[in-house]
């Protein structure tokens, strides 16, 4: 069980493993947050896809073998905007540079590799990189109006 | 997740119930591979009760189109909430499957 620390300026953080298994304890986590800050459904659910995009990413493409590997998720609410900032120790690698699939394409055309970037990239309501001290540090906003 | 089958007409109707995520998916792809080696060639999703679904669900969904269409059968999708249309929307996949309202509208 990942334990969510609070602090004293109102924001969530939990550092994961970065590990196959750090993905199945986010249905949970997205739920506490949700329960703190008393988010509808469809929030929670746009809160846990995001997150279960950005971080299966990390954990399958984003680690060589060699140093210890962690993700830090930080959250915090402003208003309507509910801020994520998502770290970790992997490979240099910003989503924003990969290119965004065409929506109208025919089903042989359909490929299934990028779909979790395309998703992140149309459901946040903004998304900034850098990579900073070692850290991809990607921070995406929600919308929750 | 859990998946529920019955039989109306030449279609398999399949209602998926809880979620389908990276945890999952490869056991959701299993079972939808059990149906389509019986012969099974038109399945109609009952999403009522499908809670979430992230990438790794969406790309069964699509591949198990193509091996489909393929054989000439095919896939509908019913009963979506909005939370699961929205996500098939952005992906653009909605327009790739056929649709029914409810599945009183599924021929028998």
């Amino acid at each position: 069980m990942t334990l969510i620390k609070k602090h004293i300026d109102n924001s969530l953080s939990v550092k994961l493993e970065g590990k196959k298994e750090s993905i199945y304890e986010l249905e949970n986590l997205c739920e506490e947050i949700g329960d703190l800050w008393n988010l509808n459904s469809k929030n929670r659910f746009t809160l846990n896809l995001l997150l279960e995009e950005i971080i299966s990413n990390i954990i399958f493409y984003g680690f060589d073998n060699s140093e210890a590997k962690y993700i830090e998720v930080v959250a915090n609410k402003e208003g309507d905007l509910i801020n994520v900032q998502i770290s970790d120790n992997g490979i240099p690698f910003n989503m924003l540079e990969i290119e965004s699939k065409p929506k109208e394409v025919k089903l042989e055309e359909k490929e299934v590799g990028g779909l979790g970037i395309h998703l992140v990239k149309n459901l946040s309501e903004s998304i900034d990189y850098m990579y900073q001290n070692g850290k991809n540090v990607l921070t995406i906003q929600i919308n929750i109006s | 997740m859990n998946l529920k089958s019955r039989e109306k007409g030449k279609y398999t109707i399949v209602e998926i119930e809880g979620r389908i995520d990276t945890s999952n998916y490869e056991d959701f792809a299993q079972q939808l591979q059990i149906f389509i080696d019986k012969g099974v060639k038109f399945i109609v999703f009952e999403m009522s009760k499908l809670e979430y679904i992230s990438s790794s669900g969406l790309r069964i969904f699509l591949s198990s189109l193509k091996t489909l269409r393929a054989i000439e059968g095919d896939i509908a999708l019913c009963c979506l909430s909005e939370k699961i249309k929205n996500v098939f929307e952005v992906s653009g996949f909605l327009d790739l499957f056929g649709s029914f309202e409810n599945i009183d509208a599924v021929e028998d």
